[in-house]
C-alpha cells in the first residue's frame, strides 16, 4: 500500500489551513522596576520614548521608562507554524502507518486487537508527552533588556514591543 | 441568492482569523479514571430526554423528513459520490483513508494525545477533553448498535435492493453471521467523528482550525464510506445527531462556567491623555 495521500490535495488543504490559523511567536512580557526585587507580568499596550503603556483591570496605564531596570521578553507557549504544521502531518502520518501495517493483519482476534488498542494508545500518550516537551523547550526561551535610553538596544526594543504586540500571552 | 456564498465565505474568515481571540470561559476538573462510563448511562438517559421533548420536535421532524429524502435518492446518490471519485481520481486507497477516520482509533490516538499531555502539563482541560471523548464515543457506540440491531438495513455492497433492504427487528443471529446484510443504519463511523469534533471545538474554542477541520474531516469519512460501499448517505444524519447531542451532553457535564457577571463603572484616563468613563458588563 502507498502513500498516496503525502501528495494529494487533501494534504495540500491541510497544510495550508494549518498555517493560516497558527500563530507565529507567543510572547510575555516582564518588567522589574528599580524599586522591586522581582519581575512582574505585565500586559503591554504601547511603548514610547518617555513611557511604557500597560493595561490593567482599570484600564491603560503608563509606567515611566526611567523607574525601570530591566525587561524581559519570554516567548511562551507556542513554536513556529512550520514546526507546529510538520509535527501535526507527521503524527498523522504516523497513525495511518501503523493503521496500514496493523490492518495487513485484519480481521482481528481478540489478543491482537488489544495489542492494536495498546499500539494507538501507547503512541498517541508518548505524542502528548512529546508535545508538552517541546512546549516547555521554547518557555525557556527569553530576553533580558537593561533599561538605557541613550543604547540602540532600547530603540530595537520598542519597536520589537510595538510590532509583536499581537503575540502576546493572555 | 448570489450572497450566500459570499456571507458564507466571510463567515469563514472572521471565523478562522478572529477565532483565536476566543478563550474557553469555563473551569475544568481532573477527571476520575472511569468518569468516562459511569457517565454512559446518564448521559443516554438525557440525550433521550433532549431528544423527545416537545421543543426539539422540529429537529427531529426535519431530520426525519431528510433521512426519508435522502433514502429515496440513495442509489443516485451513491452514484454520485463514485462518479465524483472517478472524475477526481482519487484511488481506492483514499477511500480506505478517508473511512478510517471515524473507526475509533484515531479517537483513541487523539484521546491518548490529550491524556499525555494533560498528564505532563497537570492540564485538567487536556484531560476532560479525552475523558469526554471517550464518554461521548461509547455512548454514541450503544444508542447506534441499538438502532442497528433494530433496523436491519442492508449496506450498499451487499444490498439486494437499489436502496437497500431494511429487515425490522431481524434474528440476532443470523444479524451477528452477516453482519453486513443488516448493520448500515445509522452510521457509527460518523457519529464518532462527529463527537470527538464537537467535543475539541467546544473545549478549545481559540484553536480556530478545529471546527473547518473537524468538518472536513467528517464530509471525508461520509463519502469515503459511500465509496467502500459500507454506507447510504442516509444513514448519515442520525449519525451526526448522535454524535453531536452526546458529545454536547459530555462536554456540559465536564466542566463548569466561570461565569460571574459584573458590571462597573469608573474613571479612566487613556495614553492620549483622554478622560473618560469605562463601564464593564462581564457576561
Amino acid at each position: 500500500m502507498s502513500f498516496d495521500l503525502l501528495t494529494s490535495w487533501l494534504q495540500k488543504f491541510i497544510v495550508v489551513l494549518v498555517l493560516f490559523s497558527s500563530q507565529a511567536l507567543s510572547i510575555s512580557l516582564e518588567v522589574k522596576l528599580k524599586s522591586s526585587q522581582q519581575f512582574e507580568k505585565v500586559r503591554f499596550h504601547n511603548a514610547e520614548q518617555d513611557f511604557l503603556f500597560v493595561v490593567t483591570t482599570s484600564g491603560v496605564d503608563s509606567i515611566d521608562w526611567n523607574s525601570i531596570q530591566g525587561v524581559r521578553i519570554k516567548k511562551t507557549n507556542d513554536f513556529h507554524p512550520i514546526k507546529k504544521t510538520f509535527l501535526y502531518l507527521g503524527c498523522f502520518t504516523f497513525f495511518y502507518f501503523l493503521l496500514e501495517t496493523m490492518y495487513m493483519e485484519a480481521p482481528f482476534s481478540v489478543p491482537q486487537l488489544l495489542g492494536v488498542i495498546t499500539v494507538f494508545g501507547g503512541s498517541g500518550f508518548v505524542g502528548g508527552v512529546s508535545y508538552a516537551k517541546l512546549l516547555e523547550q521554547n518557555k525557556r526561551e527569553h530576553l533580558f533588556v537593561e533599561i538605557d535610553k541613550q543604547n540602540k538596544k532600547f530603540q530595537k526594543m520598542l519597536g520589537f514591543l510595538n510590532s509583536n504586540k499581537k503575540y502576546q500571552t493572555k | 441568492m448570489k450572497l450566500k456564498p459570499i456571507r458564507g465565505l466571510l463567515t469563514c474568515l472572521v471565523f478562522i482569523f478572529f477565532g483565536p481571540l476566543l478563550r474557553s470561559q469555563f473551569v475544568y476538573e481532573k477527571p476520575e479514571l472511569f468518569d468516562f462510563i459511569k457517565n454512559i448511562p446518564p448521559d443516554i438517559s438525557e440525550y433521550t430526554k433532549q431528544a423527545l421533548c416537545y421543543k426539539n420536535a422540529r429537529n427531529i421532524a426535519a431530520m426525519t423528513l431528510g433521512t426519508g429524502l435522502l433514502i429515496h435518492y440513495d442509489d443516485r446518490l451513491l452514484d454520485v459520490s463514485n462518479n465524483m471519485r472517478d472524475q477526481v481520481g482519487w484511488s481506492k486507497q483514499i477511500d480506505w483513508y478517508m473511512e478510517h477516520i471515524g473507526d475509533g482509533y484515531l479517537q483513541l490516538y487523539v484521546s491518548s494525545g490529550l491524556i499525555g499531555y494533560g498528564f505532563y502539563k497537570k492540564d485538567d482541560r487536556a484531560l476532560q477533553s479525552a475523558s469526554q471523548i471517550f464518554e461521548s464515543v461509547f455512548a454514541s457506540g450503544v444508542l447506534v448498535q441499538l438502532f442497528k440491531h433494530a433496523t436491519g438495513r442492508e449496506s450498499p455492497f451487499v444490498a439486494t435492493t437499489p436502496t437497500g433492504r431494511w429487515r425490522p427487528l431481524p434474528n440476532q443471529v443470523d444479524y451477528h453471521n452477516h453482519v453486513p446484510n443488516y448493520d448500515a443504519f445509522p452510521s457509527g463511523h460518523v457519529a464518532t467523528i462527529t463527537a470527538m469534533v464537537v467535543v475539541l471545538s467546544e473545549n478549545y474554542p481559540e484553536h480556530a482550525f478545529i471546527k473547518p477541520l473537524g468538518y472536513l474531516a467528517i464530509t471525508l469519512n461520509g463519502l469515503g464510506m459511500m465509496n467502500t460501499g459500507v454506507h447510504w448517505i442516509s444513514d448519515y444524519p442520525l449519525g451526526i445527531a448522535l454524535g453531536y447531542g452526546l458529545a454536547k451532553i459530555a462536554v456540559k457535564r465536564g466542566r463548569v462556567s466561570k461565569k460571574n457577571n459584573t458590571f462597573s463603572v469608573f474613571p479612566s484616563i487613556n495614553h492620549r491623555g483622554n478622560v473618560g468613563f469605562s463601564v464593564n458588563y462581564t457576561l
